[in-house]
């Protein structure tokens, strides 16, 4: 991408995004499933790139449920971010 | 270790905008009650349901700074930022005003997270080019700053003149609040960093980090870049894929000076700690580096 104009890198994020799918986004994209596997990819995460903090976003795509958005933000408190003030960070 | 949420504040289709309201405070609450530091607000404009000229997900926060006042007022210990400020889009020194208003109501709570968006709809809309974007955002950034960190200033630019005016109230936190500058475009990171100020990377744009970092040190100031301790925004992107990217073993960078985020796609970066704001002296325009 070196040199390359922002509109063309706008360009190719955008055709990127475009042919991504469901199972690259779960394998490279999203922290998905239970607090715990959540919690250890997070983990090796922040410890790799020595990271201060995570930001979640809990409805990626505006398609989820209002209960199971506000019930993944309380789990998500619950049994993750305990997890992540553990970190040496 | 910061853990934050990000607030879209979506629009689901077939419902209500007052429900919308109601579910943002809701994730605020929820935010709070469960142990965030804090919630990120977006800035979206035009973002209606079926509207083709909607910026994708339907989105009723076009006033985050508003919703950002409820949101301290019903919550006790929650930081709120905005991510971002669409800076070009606002009078300087109303959102100096309004942002430092916001933190004095929060007694402190205020993120100041600045940029210039990637969504060209929101100028149209406004009546803005969005060719000027980036001269209008680093001449309102520098109007900020200079007006949260002096009694009085003036200031003369291209699109903004200001003679010896005195900004009230200031921001509750010395000498302002929290800054993060957006940026997703590789001239922007050089920018950024040669002003010395902290990036907030937005998802899919790390891959230019590295000529932030190196701008950055070049400027020489003390404690090396700040990206020693960035910040991961799971904005919907998370898992590093280097060796896809690099066809080279992941490597690492754990204490690293730098965190090489070039072929990291995805991982989304914020960088503490902020530097001193600029301080633009009378008369001049800013001087800081940001003009090129």
């Amino acid at each position: 991408m070196a040199g390359a104009a922002p509109s063309e890198e706008r360009l190719a994020r955008g055709q990127r995004l475009a042919e991504v799918t469901y199972e690259d986004l779960l394998r490279d994209r999203l922290a998905y499933g239970g607090p715990e596997s959540v919690a250890a990819l997070l983990r090796e995460i922040v410890e790799e790139l020595d990271l201060s903090g995570v930001i979640a976003e809990t409805n990626v795509g505006g398609l989820i449920p209002k209960e199971k958005v506000l019930a993944s933000i309380a789990r998500f408190g619950g049994e993750v971010v305990p997890v992540l003030r553990g970190l040496e960070t | 270790m910061h853990v934050g949420l990000v607030m879209e504040c979506d629009y689901r289709y077939g419902d209500t905008e007052q429900a919308a309201f109601d579910e943002a405070f809701a994730m605020a609450d929820a935010a709070e009650a469960g142990g965030f530091d804090g919630v990120w607000l977006a800035e979206r404009h035009f973002a209606a349901p079926l509207d083709p000229a909607g910026a994708g997900i339907p989105s009723i926060v076009s006033a985050p700074l508003i919703i950002s006042s409820a949101i301290v007022s019903r919550t006790q210990r929650l930081r709120v930022g905005v991510a971002v400020n669409v800076l070009p889009l606002s009078h300087p020194v109303r959102l100096a005003e309004e942002v430092a208003t916001v933190d004095q109501i929060s007694r402190g709570r205020v993120d100041f997270g600045v940029g210039r968006s990637g969504f060209a709809r929101s100028y149209e809309g406004y009546g803005i080019p969005y060719g000027e974007s980036r001269e209008r955002f680093q001449e309102c950034l520098e109007i900020i700053l200079a007006a949260w960190s002096n009694e009085r200033f003036s200031y003369e630019g291209k699109y903004y003149t200001f003679n010896d005016v005195c900004v009230i109230p200031k921001p509750f936190q010395k000498p302002h609040p929290p800054l993060r500058v957006a940026a997703t475009t590789s001239d922007t990171f050089p920018v950024v960093g040669a002003a010395g100020l902290p990036v907030f990377v937005a998802a899919s744009g790390g891959w230019t980090a590295p000529t932030w970092c190196a701008a950055w040190t070049d400027t020489g100031r003390p404690g090396g870049p700040p990206a020693t301790r960035a910040t991961a925004t799971c904005t919907c992107e998370f898992r590093c894929s280097w060796e896809r990217a690099t066809n080279k073993p992941t490597p690492t960078p754990r204490r690293a000076p730098c965190v090489p985020t070039n072929g990291w796609p995805g991982i989304s970066l914020i960088a503490p700690p902020w530097p001193a704001p600029l301080r633009p002296k009378k008369g001049s325009p800013g001087g800081s580096g940001w003009r090129r």
